[in-house]
């Protein structure tokens, strides 16, 4: 080892060391003196997210997230992993928040990011109103007094708040609002649940029907049938099969001919 | 002064410390690089999209709904959330992908760790394998008092300690830049978050370039490493074997990662070096170990317990027989 190169390392050292301190006593510095360039308000591009291919946004709660599936996929995952053979530029935001009313999909609704990607979506794809009628499948044993108090009309006031909404922010997407299915078909009380879900629906698909270019899938149907081999453990949420089933009805319904990629 | 400087310097290199802390850095960058291009290559699956709106907004909401069953990691998560939200409101990318972003991430997560690790392969063995080589005597024999001898090889520590960030920043730069390209060294970054009770305080939030923060974290780094360095010096001089003096310092590193994550309610255990280490959190605004703690708290903290060691260091070594 000769002389020079420990000179050499040593300078070199000697400088990263300089250099270092610049760093910490300048940040000290501005740590006092708390300088730095002043942060202007948001200014956030308002336009619209149009992407090239087509694009999907999912709103909604757990039934969007795909809560109960074992790949965490849901419905949305499903129905993404169909239709990208068929678009490869597809572009699928899936938004969907475990456990999410309505009041609390109406107020994610107002952030910009959200706007803007609603904005440029063919297909708005939303489920709601699972945790505003069984109060997060808790009122499993209060069924009765659950949900026939259930805040019907308060759900539907925010219910046609957010279709207002989504329609103002994109004239032209289709929006899928998924019809709620009875998940307790099983237990002894399940007509009074079947009926209180189906008129839940009802109330649902008229509120939908005033705007122009909304469909209601039902789901209720798959689940009336299916109802044990659809759901999983939770005895709420769907599993595998369950959201794989729902997935399909979408797809017929997005897909013209119905055909099934896979 | 300089020719015993440099002569601890030659022994250094002669046993090619700074090579093995170069190659130790080089294998751990490309696993690193490699799992973050995994990473954003995943999501951009999953979305199909390179908007990085678009990429956050996911982001936030995949936080979301994890929030409900994050347990003791709630209150951070929450906050970390709530900054990704306020980058989008305001329209800037907080991970620009290129260098200088890859560069910014992994100094914060190796401040805590790594970097300690490194620079204690180099200085647990400084002044104990002087003594157990036996080359201790002829060090003392010469006309040199003990205290110039411990000096120089006390400084020779810290220009030590600067190289290996010196090594550490050109490998990372050099690695990233040839996966990740090189741009992004003037990206806005936000900095002066800090958190209350589990909520975001935004009043002393700044807006810096990207290369300025990177300066300041090589600033914090090359802080907690050298008070890292001046506390294995001190083991090296109070103990005989150096494993036994490096096994002392990972074991208190250690614990101060696992201390971190549980102390929240000891709030005495902010006074331990090992809780303070984590300083560039404080730049990027993820909730302290205990709160309250600020960053020149900790700071004065490492500051008092890098002093304690050095004068424990020299009064032993001047004091100490040599046999």
């Amino acid at each position: 080892m000769n002389k020079k190169s420990v000179n050499i390392v040593i300078m070199l050292s000697a400088a990263a060391c300089l250099l270092c301190l610049t760093g910490l006593g300048w940040l000290l510095w501005g740590q006092a003196r708390g300088v730095g360039e002043a942060l202007q308000p948001a200014t956030s591009a308002e336009g619209a997210a149009k992407t090239e291919g087509l694009s999907i946004v999912a709103l909604g709660d757990s039934l969007t997230r795909g809560t109960g599936d074992s790949e965490g996929k849901g419905y949305v995952g499903y129905l993404g992993d169909w239709l990208k053979s068929r678009y490869p530029e597809l572009t699928v935001s899936n938004l969907g928040v475990k456990g999410y009313t309505a009041p609390q999909l109406a107020e994610l609704l107002e952030q910009p990011e959200v706007r803007r990607q609603i904005g440029g979506a063919d297909y708005i794809l939303l489920t709601i109103g699972g945790n505003d009628l069984f109060q997060g499948g808790q009122a499993l044993l209060q069924l009765e007094e659950g949900i026939e108090a259930g805040s019907g009309e308060g759900f539907i006031s925010s219910l046609k708040g957010i279709l207002k909404e989504i329609r103002s922010l994109n004239a032209e997407g289709e929006i899928m609002l998924m019809g709620l299915y009875n998940p307790f078909q099983d237990f002894g009380e399940s007509n009074l649940a079947s009926s209180v879900v189906m008129s839940w629906n009802q109330k649902v698909w008229e509120t939908a029907s005033a705007y122009s270019g909304i469909i209601v899938v039902p789901t209720f149907d798959l689940f009336q049938q299916h109802g044990s081999d659809y759901l999983f453990s939770d005895g709420f949420h769907p599993n595998d099969k369950g959201y794989q089933a729902i997935a399909k009805r979408y797809l017929s319904l997005m897909v013209p001919e119905g055909g099934l990629a896979s | 002064m300089y020719s015993l400087i440099s002569n601890e310097m030659t022994k250094l290199i002669g046993r090619r410390k700074f090579i093995m802390v170069g190659l130790i850095i080089a294998v751990l960058l490309c696993l690193f690089a490699y799992a973050q291009t995994k990473q954003s290559e995943s999501i951009r699956e999953r979305i199909g999209t390179s908007d990085w709106r678009q990429e956050l907004q996911q982001q936030i909401i995949d936080g979301q709904n994890r929030l409900s069953n994050a347990g003791p990691w709630r209150e951070q998560l929450q906050i970390r959330l709530q900054q990704m939200q306020y980058y989008l409101d305001h329209d800037i990318n907080p991970s620009q992908p290129g260098a200088p972003t890859f560069i910014r991430g992994f100094l914060e997560n190796s401040t805590e760790l790594f970097l300690p690790l490194l620079i204690m392969m180099v200085a647990a063995d400084m002044v104990s394998s002087e003594r157990s080589l036996g080359t201790i005597k002829l060090l003392l024999t010469r006309p040199v008092s003990r205290f110039r001898v411990l000096l120089s090889k006390y400084l020779t520590l810290v220009l030590s300690v600067s190289m290996i960030m010196l090594i550490y920043g050109f490998l990372t730069f050099a690695i990233s830049a040839i996966m990740f390209g090189n741009d992004g060294w003037t990206a806005p970054v936000l900095t002066g978050f800090s958190s209350q009770g589990g909520e975001l305080d935004i009043s002393a939030v700044r807006l810096i370039p990207q290369w300025q923060y990177i300066l300041h974290e090589f600033g914090l780094a090359w802080y907690v490493s050298l008070v890292i360095g001046t506390l294995s010096f001190m083991l090296s001089v109070l103990i005989r074997s150096t494993a036994a003096g490096m096994g002392v310092m990972i074991a208190c590193l250690i614990s101060g990662a696992i201390l971190s994550n549980m102390v929240s309610s000891w709030e005495s255990a902010k006074y331990l070096f090992m809780v303070n280490l984590g300083v560039i959190g404080y730049l990027e605004g993820s909730s302290p170990p205990v709160e309250g703690m600020t960053l020149s708290f900790s700071l004065l903290v490492l500051l008092v317990w890098a002093i304690a060691g050095l004068i424990t260091a020299f009064a032993v070594f001047m004091k100490k027989d040599v046999y």
